[in-house]
């Protein structure tokens, strides 16, 4: 399976979010997305489609810290994002994607399938846990979709480390998973750099992140170009387009323009899309009037 | 719905118990993303197949249109949230919105309790019935889901 590759593209969470849906909806390529978002503030908080700000936030702390909160077109739950988290996305289609299924329940599970190895050397292994990505009994990442039509997106945060004050934006929900059994965020939740060896920096995990999804497609340029053709396996592609991504001395500039088209690319789609843009900043007004339900 | 069925052949689409007396004039047809059309006339009634909500997991939210949408095959009927994932379901064929089930705004686990009798979408008027001949009958339906 071919996939286009948006690697560290510089966009804020708000502008990933709407450029994911508008992939998902209007364009027909795959496409693998790994970023560390721009955030305007300390931390932003991502709701799911349908979520209730008074159910999912302590409104009063969102209030006073005046942290961004989104609504973004996928279902699932809130998080937190600050600058430990990290990104990935699966633009797929249920045409090419085969083995994934076509129902949410199975994409999930190929995502742990496609995930699970860059994590194999983290303590127990990274596995799912009812619908979360865990190590052990603890929560390292949240993970959501939308379909529509052959096409779905599946996109996940995962958290290298995570501010304690970033926690405390959120609630417990009304709605848990069995195995939370009732703990708190602090205890619920792992920070990956905990539970890494400790040679293992964040970059390292994120390449591993990235190897892992090319170990299932192909990264290519326009017009369906493989963006290697010497054989290269995942590890060697992962760390040619990281290089690439940050502009390391040495990278290859063929991947560098590759990664901008993709960029460009992604953009444009965005810019020519007349399907329907779901995200949502949720007002000052909304999250007041949610903080007066509490 | 844009989904086809992955589970295994041996597995069983089974389509639930209707209303009957709610249906004893209406002629049910399926599509294969696992939407049902129960047609009366001008009118029919919208929903998903208990293969869809089986397949799905728990409904925890239900969109709907608005009454005196005019809605054109393909477009967006309703989007439903299950536990992780937010779903198109499309409109199988050219119509007004007559009525929406508000119940659902409450219990959308109706959805997964009753997805063919109480779970129910949309009324609708049918404006071109044309669609209704590339979809299936019950009997083709569940073979459909059998062999996907």
């Amino acid at each position: 399976m071919r996939a286009r590759v948006l690697l560290m593209p510089g966009w804020t969470l708000f502008e990933q979010l709407a450029l994911e849906e508008s992939l998902m909806r209007s364009s027909q390529e795959m496409w693998l997305l790994l970023s560390r978002p721009a955030l305007p503030a300390p931390c932003t908080v991502v709701m799911g489609a349908n979520a209730k700000p008074h159910e999912v936030l302590n409104v009063n702390e969102v209030l006073a810290r005046s942290a961004p909160v989104i609504r973004r077109f996928s279902g699932g739950g809130t998080v937190a994002v600050d600058e430990g988290i990290t990104l990935t996305s699966v633009i797929g289609s249920t045409l090419h994607v085969t083995d994934a299924g076509r129902f949410p329940p199975e994409i999930m599970r190929w995502s742990e399938r496609l995930y699970k190895p860059a994590f194999a050397r983290i303590g127990s292994g990274m596995h799912l846990l009812e619908h979360d990505y865990c190590i052990g009994q603890q929560k390292i990442g949240g993970n959501a979709q939308a379909l529509a039509r052959d096409r779905w997106v599946h996109h996940t945060s995962w958290i290298w480390d995570i501010h304690p004050s970033s926690l405390r934006l959120l609630t417990v929900p009304p709605k848990t998973p069995a195995y939370r059994e009732e703990r708190d965020h602090d205890s619920f939740v792992a920070r990956v750099k905990d539970l890494a060896p400790a040679a293992m920096s964040r970059g390292r995990l994120e390449r591993q992140v990235l190897a892992a999804m090319l170990s299932q497609f192909e990264p290519v340029g326009e017009g369906g170009q493989p963006l290697f053709e010497n054989g290269e396996g995942p590890n060697e592609m992962a760390t040619s387009l990281w290089d690439a991504a940050l502009g390391l001395p040495g990278a290859s500039r063929f991947l560098q323009a590759a990664l901008q088209a993709a960029r460009t690319a992604a953009e444009q789609v965005h810019a020519e899309s007349s399907a329907r843009k779901s995200n949502k900043v949720v007002s000052l007004a909304d999250l007041q009037a949610a903080g007066s339900r509490k | 719905m844009a989904f086809i069925a992955t589970r295994a052949r041996a597995a069983v689409c089974r389509v639930a118990t209707r209303a009957a007396h709610a249906r004893a004039m209406a002629t049910l047809h399926f599509t294969k993303d696992h939407e049902w059309v129960s047609v009366d006339g001008d009118s029919a009634v919208i929903g998903i197949t208990q293969y869809a909500q089986d397949q799905m997991g728990d409904v925890v939210h239900v969109s709907l249109p608005d009454v005196g949408d005019e809605l054109s095959v393909g477009d967006t009927l309703a989007s439903i949230e299950s536990v992780k994932a937010a779903s198109d379901v499309y409109v199988p064929v050219d119509c007004v919105v007559n009525e929406v089930n508000g119940e659902l705004d409450g219990n959308p686990g109706l959805v997964n309790e009753s997805p063919e009798a109480d779970g129910w979408f949309a009324k609708v008027s049918v404006k071109d019935a044309s669609a209704l001949a590339d979809m299936m009958d019950e009997a083709a339906y569940r073979a459909f889901c059998e062999q996907h």
